[in-house]
């Protein structure tokens, strides 16, 4: 088998099990607002009441997980969006990609709001470290490098608690 | 306010400063790596809280504008679409550029844009308030049968993947039902969590999906290497010989550009690459497209500017959003309590007219900003995203917060970001589920104020002749992807 072919098989094989995670999540989904609209009492003045979209919602998702389902075991794909809205996801890409910079800047920022929703930590410290963190991860580590992204984590921290803070008098994290 | 008053305001001291600022920022976002004029949008959306009404929505318009031409520099200088719908604009812009004439591609681009922009203009002016008029007419069971409509075109556009863009749409419907029912005043979906009763604000997802999704996308893709060529000023003017060679290629890609504007889920990206096709088509030198065609440039750049006023007819009129651009509008709109539909043309006409000012205005500061501008603009787009990318998380997590300085709608926006991307990485359109967010509360607040009027009868749904055409032609979109693959199949 030539390398391109194996990628082919490899790519179909992720394809497959992407779509297979995504049925899933429309059953599990679906179930969960059937049971929960179930709890829901009927509205006096109100012949719909509140339950009725979310139930109506979760029939027609369990009917396209259905045919989802029957698509997939009949040997057919799903497709594909036409039109991405995120770029650089669909696997095309001609340069070597970097999953664990993705990650870590998916971790960084997720690490950033957690110290944020402390409230403990000053805004312009918890900006500033996270500037240079992420920064630094996105690219390579190169003392020079790593000086700049320093040097801009410092001015845009401390112009962002100026610009928001003082000037616009805006409540920040 | 008139037309005219809202012409005159524009060029207030403030006003303009807006528009120049939203323009500007539209531009440098077409350029800037990583960075997408929706995403500035949704960026921008929560700090116009702070905002009047008419300035808020110049700002956004004018950002519209400016980001949809932006695109044009990153792409015929880096090959890089900085936005989506300058794709084909890479072909040819990058070719003639890299023949020399950065300058030629740039100024026809530029020139095209304006052209197509202003052209839309014309549309939407002439063409929105007769159909906002009619739309008076329409009650909530017509209004419920065209946002069910909107959703289920949108879904059938999402090529090959009907079934996951349904799918979408109702998971991006279901994310605005959690919180008080605002008719009974029942408390529905919330898990018990006290955080859940003011349900999902629609801002919080949009900001994660567009612009978490997009940094972690980016960084995937952070070795991305281009051959950037240095801009030039040479040939930036067009002539009047130009326009004329040109014209009746610009009229044709500008119209394709409006009527592609106008349907809703397709958008500027395939208008120009309709109007690119049907310039190669009908050209005398088709072998000349994708080596550095000028009416390549001309056809795509008519085209994608053409639908900024095509998108907004059906946004204005009716209150029908296409794409995720205009679900922003649509959400900007909704957040300075005004209600896009027939009656914003009788309540809000300064709104209204605020909108077709900018739109004009917008395209003609664009224009004078891109030609004068490039080489600044050029210099800005080997900005590294080292810089870029974390700036758009902390602006992210401030426009979150800044909604109601509560944590949680920051990780409302980082949940969703990553569910962003899980779905982006099945393949699964997010344009629906963005739709079905926004239009959910509206197609059930409609469908409930009719079935209380008609003592909880569907009837009217299939009696009133509006809401039965309506209806049928969904059920004819709902049907069409089936038989179109079930027809390919037997050919094959």
């Amino acid at each position: 088998m030539t390398s391109g072919r194996a990628d082919a098989v490899k790519t179909g094989r992720i394809q497959r099990a992407a779509e297979i995670g995504y049925i899933v999540l429309v059953f599990v989904v679906a179930l969960v607002l059937w049971r929960e609209a179930g709890k829901l009492p009927p509205a006096p003045y109100d012949p719909l009441g509140p339950a009725a979209f979310p139930r109506w919602a979760a029939y027609g998702l369990a009917a396209l997980g259905v045919a989802m389902t029957v698509r997939l075991l009949l040997g057919g794909g799903l497709g594909r969006a036409a039109q991405s809205l995120v770029s650089g996801l669909d696997g095309a890409a001609e340069h070597d990609l970097k999953p664990w910079t993705a990650v870590l800047t998916l971790m960084l920022a997720l690490a950033y709001a957690g110290v944020l929703s402390l409230r403990s930590i000053p805004f312009v410290l918890c900006t500033g470290v996270y500037l240079f963190a992420a920064g630094a991860i996105l690219g390579p580590f190169q003392g020079r490098r790593l000086a700049v992204v320093g040097l801009f984590a410092v001015v845009a921290s401390v112009t962002l608690e100026l610009l928001f803070r003082r000037l616009f008098s805006l409540d920040l994290p | 306010m008139t037309l005219t008053d809202a012409f005159i305001h524009l060029f207030t001291m403030k006003a303009f400063l807006v528009m120049v600022s939203g323009v500007g920022l539209g531009v440098l976002v077409g350029v800037l790596p990583g960075i997408t004029a929706g995403m500035l949008m949704a960026l921008t959306l929560p700090f116009t809280y702070h905002m009047s009404s008419v300035d808020a929505i110049t700002l956004l318009i004018s950002m519209f504008v400016g980001g949809v031409s932006g695109g044009l520099i990153t792409a015929t200088l880096m090959r890089i679409p900085g936005e989506p719908n300058s794709v084909m604009t890479c072909l040819d812009g990058y070719q003639l550029a890299k023949k020399g004439f950065p300058g030629r591609a740039l100024g026809l681009g530029n020139a095209s844009s304006v052209v197509g922009g202003a052209l839309s203009w014309l549309a939407l002016v002439l063409m929105a308030p007769p159909i906002a008029s009619a739309a008076v007419a329409l009650g909530p069971f017509e209004n419920f049968a065209l946002i069910m409509m909107a959703l289920i075109l949108i879904s059938s556009l999402s090529e090959g993947s009907f079934l996951k863009g349904l799918s979408a749409g109702l998971l991006g419907m279901l994310v605005a039902f959690p919180g008080i029912d605002e008719s009974s005043g029942i408390m529905r979906l919330t898990f018990g969590s006290a955080e859940l009763e003011g349900g999902f604000n629609s801002l919080p997802v949009i900001l994660g999906m567009f612009a978490v999704s997009q940094v972690v996308a980016d960084a995937l893709n952070i070795d991305e290497k281009t051959d950037a060529i240095e801009a030039s000023m040479n040939g930036m003017f067009v002539t009047l010989r130009d326009y004329v060679l040109h014209g009746w290629n610009m009229l044709r890609s500008s119209l394709i550009g409006i009527w592609i504007g106008i349907l809703p889920g397709v958008g500027a990206t395939i208008a120009s690459i309709v109007a690119y096709t049907t310039a190669r088509n009908l050209s005398k030198t088709p072998d000349a497209f994708g080596r550095g065609s000028e009416e390549a440039i001309v056809a795509s750049e008519s085209a994608n500017n053409a639908t900024t006023g095509g998108t907004l007819i059906p946004l204005l009129t009716l209150g029908i959003a296409g794409g995720l651009t205009d679900s922003i509008l649509l959400g900007a709109l909704v957040i300075h309590n005004l209600q896009p539909g027939p009656l914003l043309f009788k309540n809000n006409p300064e709104i209204v007219n605020t909108i077709f000012a900018t739109h004009l205005v917008a395209h003609l500061v664009m224009f004078a900003m891109m030609t004068f501008g490039i080489s600044i603009f050029a210099r800005l787009m080997k900005l590294p995203k080292a810089f870029i990318l974390p700036m758009v998380i902390v602006f992210s997590v401030l426009g979150a917060f800044a909604l109601n300085s509560r944590s949680f709608d920051i990780w409302v926006m980082l949940g969703f970001g990553v569910l962003g991307i899980l779905l982006e990485a099945a393949k699964v359109p997010l344009a629906p589920f963005v739709v079905g967010l926004v239009l959910a509360p509206v197609a059930e607040s409609e469908l409930r104020a009719g079935l209380m009027a008609s003592a909880g009868s569907f009837s009217p749904l299939v009696e009133r002749p509006i809401a039965l055409t309506v209806l049928v032609i969904s059920a004819g979109l709902f049907v069409w992807p089936f038989i179109r693959e079930w027809r390919r199949a037997r050919l094959a």
